[in-house]
């Protein structure tokens, strides 16, 4: 991990026993979700940081969804979103995932000894990938291939279908399926054909 | 609301007050969404209702040389509403130089130009030359005349000005709906309500902006 500034941002959401976790990781890119009423003192955080700069969003939030904050030193950037999104395939705009994921996110999430900061639980993180690949990146980077399996391997099983399932409806169990025996490059063209509903 | 994957299949203002949408949500059903009023369906039933649809244009269209799989989805959509005035069907080929095809011209009033191009037509303004197609895409299929018109109504198909085309040449009652020579004239002076409506629409749109 490249960014060591964000862990700032982390210590004082602990200090200030504000839930969060984060929901994608990369070399260069970090995702945090974090609750409403952390927004106000992570612009602050970030606003003492030197070298950050603040990027306009111009996108279009559906549903009360809260702008995500976008943030970029260099190559790296943090995103932090008040719930867990991805973009409508039908204009592009960014909606919620169902309220069941979202009600579960922060208050599942589980600590990952290796980064050293919280991240979602298995399950949710599962659902939330898939879904970004599928609806907002359109496209499954190996990075993140290799990320969803082994979630999917770690996760609970039933409460994996049931989430999955408030996203992909009747594609869920094929999804899971095309996922599970690594056929990512077949999964997008799968689900927009799905017709057994 | 919680599903991402939802597509607009069609969407038709019927009337100011009357509203028509239907949509795919990916994985979980088909809606049909008539103002506040909502029907989910599975995909099957979406298709069984369009084969009854396709059953009931037969029914209320009288000539009985109209199929509806000689047509584009989109031309059908486009001209539904002429249908009930049809009394005839004439098919065959004609030379593809001979037709003219609708155009947008200066300030963007529609215009008819020959498919084939012509002198006429300034370099420079989108001057089409031989065999070049106006606008549209390819097609199959055959091009669509209103009854006594060389106008072509729909898409123009790519083909060079010395070939033959099928036609299909749809008669309708009272000669209604010919696109004449000159379509910018009755769109500069003939306004109807439905028009005055659209053009309301747009300046109180733009004003909100």
């Amino acid at each position: 991990m490249m960014m060591p500034d964000y862990k700032v941002v982390v210590n004082i959401l602990e200090t200030g026993r504000y839930p969060y976790c984060a929901m994608d990781v990369s070399e260069e890119e970090i995702s945090f979700l974090i609750p409403e009423d952390a927004e106000s003192m992570v612009r602050d955080a970030m606003k003492g940081m030197k070298g950050w700069k603040k990027y306009k969003d111009r996108d279009t939030y559906l549903y009360s969804l809260k702008p995500m904050l976008h943030y970029g030193k260099g190559n790296c950037e943090v995103y932090y979103h008040f719930k867990l999104s991805c973009r409508s395939a039908l204009n592009g705009a960014w909606v919620p995932l169902d309220r069941y994921i979202n009600g579960s996110a922060l208050k599942n999430a589980v600590m990952d000894v290796n980064m050293g900061f919280r991240v979602l639980s298995a399950e949710d993180a599962a659902c939330y990938l898939l879904a970004d690949c599928i609806y907002t990146k359109k496209s499954f980077p190996p990075a993140k291939r290799d990320v969803i399996l082994r979630k999917i391997g770690k996760a609970d099983r039933d409460m994996l279908k049931e989430k999955l399932s408030r996203v992909f409806f009747k594609f869920s169990g094929r999804l899971l399926d095309m996922a599970e025996k690594g056929e990512f490059d077949r999964i997008i063209t799968a689900f927009f054909a799905f017709a057994e509903y | 609301m919680s599903n991402p994957g939802v597509l607009t299949l069609t969407k038709k203002q019927i009337s100011p007050k009357r509203y028509f949408r239907v949509e795919d949500n990916l994985g979980e059903a088909i809606h049909f969404h008539y103002n506040d009023i909502r029907v989910d369906l599975t995909v099957r039933e979406l298709l069984l209702i369009a084969k009854e649809c396709d059953r009931a244009i037969y029914d209320l269209i009288p000539e009985k040389d109209f199929h509806i799989e000689d047509y584009d989805g989109d031309f059908l959509n486009r001209y539904s509403h002429c249908l009930i005035d049809l009394v005839g069907i004439e098919k065959g080929e004609i030379l593809f130089g001979r037709l003219y095809g609708l155009r947008k011209g200066f300030f963007g009033l529609p215009v008819v130009r020959r498919v084939s191009g012509g002198g006429k037509v300034p370099e420079g303004r989108d001057a089409p030359g031989d065999g070049t197609v106006l606008e549209g895409r390819d097609t199959a299929g055959s091009v669509v005349l209103f009854n006594d018109s060389p106008v072509i109504m729909g898409d123009v198909p790519s083909v060079g000005a010395a070939e033959t085309v099928p036609f299909i040449r749809m008669k309708f009652r009272n000669n209604k709906y010919s696109v004449g020579m000159h379509p910018w004239v009755q769109f500069l002076f003939c306004w109807d309500k439905k028009r005055i409506w659209n053009l309301m629409k747009k300046v109180y749109e733009r004003i909100r902006k």
